[in-house]
């Protein structure tokens, strides 16, 4: 009989290490007897990072799947509510300058095309005013449910605010009490290979040797099995995407009552930007920058004025330097090894896709979780193309961003816009999205990490020109176009009288909870 | 808003009370709070629910009377449609006051209170709060019964509830239904038993569930909910 898989070892705890323990523990709890074991190796020296503060609306998902309270998870973690992302300075540098990517789709988005209704008059809305209530929910500051609301569900889409710390240690618990992960506290000291390059185990100091049949790498930006044992090479995307330094620090709120912003801000500054991050308990602010195109000193000024200007004071001493290497391994699942993580690469904060690639990295191995040693080859193929696609979707996205700025006011915007810096496939889209809006046959998978609703934020928050058709609009399109924005139009209303703040509902909810149902 | 006082004798020597049932009375609602100890004789007529409270979220128990604000399909002609009233309406204008700021109410921190502003409360006619002598009339201390009634009771319900929480036993019920013109309307916000998982219930919590006479007040809960059919052939009729 083929050898089975039956014995996960994953190297490294942080959040991606537990978050892939929950999710294939979890999985292969409701599906298996137990016949299975699942052992995470955490280094008790090694901090995590703890920056990645940002999520998807999957991490609803993720979470629900491993068996986690919201209400636990909200109250323990400092979560906040975070319902997209408001980029100012980006297009023009103004003071006004800013648009949204909220994270709820636009109306009707699966069988009509809004864009090309506000195309004809774009000067009376911004787009994501016209087709989703979100911006206007985001702009007072507002929850996306109530305290009447069922755990996971919305009543507008959301995703989470997180302290990434805290978060760890809220997934190490829970994964060890109630999914039956083993968590061994020791250090890695050798990786020791089978006879068919296979990892056989891993050495460690007082818990002697670790053996597996399948070794997942989360060990950051160390990359200690994929990178330092198996040697795959390294794919850097520093020629597209600029940023490779961030500068990160705490900023506490004036008070304890202060509002909580729904939404990231992300603001633009001479060589990158800031990001600011509303969590319950603080601000997570930091600054990412190009090293190529401002110095240190330069770039934690800009921070500090960033943060005096919003009303918070901190000690310049406590600014945390992280330097990033923008870039993903050529591949990320070798033999029987496997990276999620920083270990298999990290781009930026942008878009907050690093949390995410671990979730549906996670979701994708316990999904299609080999059997045997002899489908894992044909599981680790089609991993690895499917990431290399989405890796590739995330840089273009990314790239989009800066590229679509008109700021001249320093050399790293005018880089940007260099198109030696601009990947092919997206000079292509381009070419396409100037003549018809982005829809969802623009892209080659049926899943794909940005939607063509994110695309259409970025370029129409941004002032991209698409021509109108020449073939016009039929009067059934404009009917049901118009009678859509004025659908969107009472939505806003209805939500801005009933919805509560993002500090009142996260009060209520450390005070009463939310329901299961 | 209600306003309530304490009773006194002093106060209310000429006070009475209407007791006879009516929409000018406040009674024009279309769901009303319940105990757990109501249960079973509610369960005859009414469609016994879970609704969640706007402002906590948390879920309490109902009869549902009605689809919309302001409609009672219980009360036709200021008569009630059948023959038990729930004690939350038995027991107005009277309302049980807490003396500690946010406190829990237990039989040591409540004292009697009557809302004034009641259409309920008079001079002319109706039941008296004291006799001759100042002692508490047979009306005033039935009513004091049902007030005490009606707290225990909430605190018993709110146990009950946890218990069924905890069994992941509350779901939301899909209800839609067709109004006289034809047109569709989707009710979101009722919860009743899950009656699927109450049979798979097993072990300790079972025997829990028997012995609490949470068992038996589930599948009258579960069953009741076929009297939305009746309410429903009201609201055709009105």
């Amino acid at each position: 009989m083929a050898q089975a898989i039956k014995s996960i070892v994953i190297v490294g705890g942080g959040t991606a290490g537990w978050i892939t323990a929950g999710t294939i523990a979890a999985k292969l709890q409701s599906e298996h007897a137990d016949g299975f074991n699942i052992t995470l190796v955490e280094s008790p020296d090694v901090k995590p990072i703890g920056v990645g503060e940002g999520t998807w609306p999957t991490m609803r998902r993720t979470l629900k799947a491993m068996g986690v309270r919201e209400t636990d998870f909200i109250r323990q973690c400092n979560v906040s509510f975070k319902q997209g992302a408001k980029f100012a300075k980006w297009v023009t540098g103004a003071e006004d300058d800013f648009y949204y990517h909220p994270l709820v789709l636009p109306q009707d988005f699966d069988s009509t095309n809004l864009a090309r209704h506000w195309m004809e008059r774009p000067f009376e809305q911004s787009f994501s005013q016209a087709v989703s209530p979100q911006e206007a929910v985001c702009e007072v500051g507002l929850a996306p449910k109530s305290i009447a609301t069922a755990e996971y569900t919305s009543i507008i889409n959301y995703a989470y605010h997180l302290d990434a710390g805290r978060f760890s240690v809220f997934l190490q618990q829970h994964c060890t009490e109630k999914l039956n992960v083993r968590h061994v506290l020791d250090n890695v000291t050798a990786i020791n290979a089978a006879e068919n390059g296979d990892i056989a185990s891993v050495s460690t100091t007082t818990n002697g040797d670790i053996s597996g049949d399948l070794f997942i790498d989360c060990t950051g930006f160390k990359s200690l099995l994929l990178g330092e044992h198996f040697k795959v090479g390294f794919k850097s995307c520093k020629d597209v995407l600029f940023v490779d330094q961030a500068l990160a620090i705490h900023v506490p709120y004036e008070s304890e009552d202060a509002p909580i912003a729904s939404h990231t801000i992300s603001t633009g500054q001479s060589a990158g930007w800031v990001w600011d991050i509303g969590l319950q308990n603080r601000r997570g602010v930091g600054h990412v920058y190009s090293s190529a195109h401002t110095t240190e000193e330069q770039a934690s000024e800009e921070l500090l004025n960033y943060i005096a200007q919003t009303g918070g004071h901190v000690n310049e001493a406590d600014i945390r330097r992280i330097p990033l290497n923008p870039g993903h391994r050529v591949k990320f699942w070798h033999q029987n090894c496997v990276a999620i993580g920083l270990s298999a690469g990290f781009l930026e904060p942008l878009e907050a896709s690093s949390l995410l690639l671990v979730e549906i990295s996670a979701s994708m191995i316990a999904d299609q979780f080999p059997a045997t040693r002899d489908a894992m080859e044909i599981v680790a193929q089609r991993f690895n193309s499917t990431f290399l696609y989405r890796w590739d979707r995330i840089i273009d996205f990314l790239k989009l961003h800066y590229m679509l700025s008109k700021r001249n006011d320093s050399a790293f915007w005018i880089d940007n816009r260099d198109s030696a810096s601009i990947p092919q496939s997206l000079q292509d889209q381009l070419t396409l999205w100037q003549y018809q809006p982005p829809w969802h046959n623009d892209f080659e998978h049926a899943i794909e990490v940005f939607p063509a609703a994110s695309y259409q934020y970025v370029l129409y928050g941004m002032g991209f020109d698409t021509q109108a058709s020449a073939l016009g609009m039929s009067e059934v399109y404009k009917q049901k176009a118009s009678s859509l924005r004025q659908k969107n139009t009472q939505q806003i209303q209805q939500m801005l009288k009933t919805l509560p703040s993002n500090r009142a509902l996260i009060n209520k909810i450390h005070q009463y909870g939310l329901q299961k149902v | 808003m209600a306003q309530p006082v304490l009773i006194d004798y002093k106060q209310h020597s000429k006070t009475l009370i209407k007791t006879q049932r009516g929409a000018e009375y406040g009674e024009n609602v279309h769901f009303i709070p319940v105990i757990a100890d109501e249960v079973r004789a509610l369960a005859l007529a009414y469609p016994i629910c879970f609704l969640k409270d706007n402002n906590t979220g948390q879920f309490g128990l109902n009869v549902l009377t009605g689809f919309e604000a302001g409609e009672n399909l219980f009360l036709q002609n200021n008569e009630w449609r059948t023959h038990y009233v729930p004690i939350h309406l038995r027991r107005q204008p009277f309302l049980v006051g807490v003396t500690e700021n946010g406190a829990k109410p237990t039989s040591d921190n409540t004292v009697l209170t009557l809302d004034m502003d009641s259409a309920r409360v008079n001079t002319e006619q109706g039941e008296r709060l004291f006799d001759e002598q100042g002692n508490a009339s047979a009306y005033l201390t039935q009513m004091v019964d049902l007030l005490g009634q009606l707290m225990s009771g909430n605190n018993r319900t709110e146990v009950f509830i946890n218990a069924l929480l905890e069994q992941d036993l509350i779901e939301e019920l899909q209800l839609s239904i067709t109004l006289k013109d034809g047109q569709q309307k989707r009710f979101d916000g009722l919860y009743n038993i899950n009656e699927a998982k109450l049979a798979e219930l097993k072990g300790q919590a079972l025997e829990d569930f028997k012995m609490k006479g949470y068992l038996q007040a589930s599948y009258l809960i579960a069953a009741s909910t076929g009297h939305i059919q009746t309410l429903l052939n009201w609201k055709k009729q009105a």
